[in-house]
C-alpha cells in the first residue's frame, strides 16, 4: 500500500465532514405543508358515493321549491276574468312586493358575453 | 359494489396500509434524506438535489390526493428522484451552465475562522471534483454511507444489491478516492 495514501480513518473523517456538510441543515419542512390541506379533512369527509346521493338530493329538493313556489305564484296572478285571492295583489300578507317582480326576478337572466 | 380506491401505501415489506397526511410525513421524515443522498450523487449539487426531494414528495402527495396505489412508496420515490436528476439537471446546466465548486461548497460551521473556512471549502471543492470523476456506482455507496452513515445492509437494501457487493465496492471506491486524493494534494485534515 502507498505510504503516502491517506490512512483509511483519516480518509473516512475527511469524507465524513464533506458529505454532512452538503446535508441541508435543518432539514426543510415537507413540501405537502405549503400546499395541501391536511388529508384528515379528506379522511372525514364523506365518501364520494354520498357525497353525491347528498347533492342529488338538495338539487332536487331546490329544484322542488322554486317549481312549487312558481306553482303558487301563478295560481295568484290574475288570469282572466278571476280576481287574485289578495285584494292587494300581493302575495305575502302585509307585503309590497309585486308578483310579477317576483317572477321576473325568478325568471333567469339572458347571460351577456 | 367496489368500493372506490383509496390512496394505499406500502411500507415496503409487501403490507399496504392506508395513508394520512401523518403518515406522509413519517415518509418524509423516514426516506427524505435517502432520496437527497441519490440525488446528490447523482449531479454532487445540494441545492440541486434538494429541489428534486422536494418534487418527487410533491409528486408522491399528488399521487395519494388523486387516491392512487404505491405499493413500495420507497422504491417509488427514488424512482421518481433518478428520473427527476436525469431531467432535471440537464435543463438547470442548460438554462445556468456549470457553477464553479466553491459556490456550491459553502462552510456553514459559524466557529471556522476566515482562513480555516477558506481552506476548507478549498479542500472540500477539491473533494468535490474528485468525487465527480468516480463512477456514479462509487459515489452512491459513498453518499449513502458518508451523509447518512448508513451500514452495508441499509446501502445493499436501498441500491437492490448484495451486502458483499456493498463491501467490494466501498472498499474499490475508497481506494480510487484515496489515489487521487494522494495524486492531487488534498489536505487529509477536515
Amino acid at each position: 500500500m502507498n505510504s503516502n495514501s491517506p490512512k483509511t480513518e483519516d480518509l473516512d473523517r475527511l469524507l465524513s465532514a464533506y458529505f454532512k456538510q452538503q446535508l441541508p441543515n435543518p432539514w426543510p419542512a415537507a413540501p405537502t405543508s405549503r400546499f395541501a390541506e391536511p388529508s384528515t379533512v379528506a379522511a372525514n369527509r364523506p365518501a364520494h358515493a354520498e357525497r353525491v346521493g347528498r347533492s342529488s338530493l338538495t338539487l332536487a329538493a331546490s329544484v322542488a321549491a322554486l317549481l312549487g313556489l312558481g306553482l303558487l305564484l301563478a295560481d295568484t296572478r290574475p288570469q282572466g276574468g278571476v280576481a287574485p285571492t289578495a285584494t292587494d295583489g300581493s302575495v305575502l300578507k302585509n307585503s309590497t312586493a309585486n308578483g310579477d317582480k317576483l317572477l321576473k326576478h325568478m325568471t333567469p337572466e339572458p347571460t351577456h358575453r | 359494489m367496489k368500493p372506490e380506491p383509496r390512496s394505499v401505501l406500502g411500507s415496503g415489506d409487501g403490507s399496504a396500509e392506508r395513508v394520512a397526511s401523518s403518515d406522509f410525513d413519517g415518509l418524509y421524515e423516514r426516506y427524505g434524506r435517502e432520496v437527497w443522498a441519490m440525488s446528490y450523487s447523482r449531479w454532487m449539487d445540494s441545492e440541486l438535489a434538494m429541489d428534486i426531494t422536494q418534487e418527487a414528495f410533491l409528486r408522491l402527495w399528488k399521487q395519494i390526493e388523486a387516491g392512487e396505489e404505491i405499493q413500495n412508496p420507497r422504491a417509488w420515490l427514488l424512482r421518481v428522484a433518478r428520473n427527476l436528476a436525469e431531467d432535471y439537471a440537464k435543463s438547470s446546466f442548460r438554462r445556468n451552465g456549470t457553477q464553479p465548486p466553491e459556490v456550491m461548497n459553502g462552510v456553514r460551521s459559524g466557529d471556522v475562522a476566515p482562513l480555516d473556512r477558506m481552506e476548507r471549502e478549498e479542500g472540500f471543492a477539491q473533494i468535490r471534483a474528485l468525487l465527480d470523476e468516480l463512477p456514479p456506482a462509487d459515489r452512491d455507496i459513498l453518499t449513502l454511507k458518508y451523509a447518512l452513515d448508513y451500514d452495508a445492509p441499509q446501502i445493499a437494501e436501498v441500491l437492490g444489491i448484495a451486502v458483499t457487493a456493498v463491501h467490494m465496492r466501498l472498499s474499490r471506491a475508497r481506494q480510487r478516492l484515496a489515489d487521487r486524493i494522494t495524486a492531487s494534494g488534498v489536505s487529509q485534515t477536515p
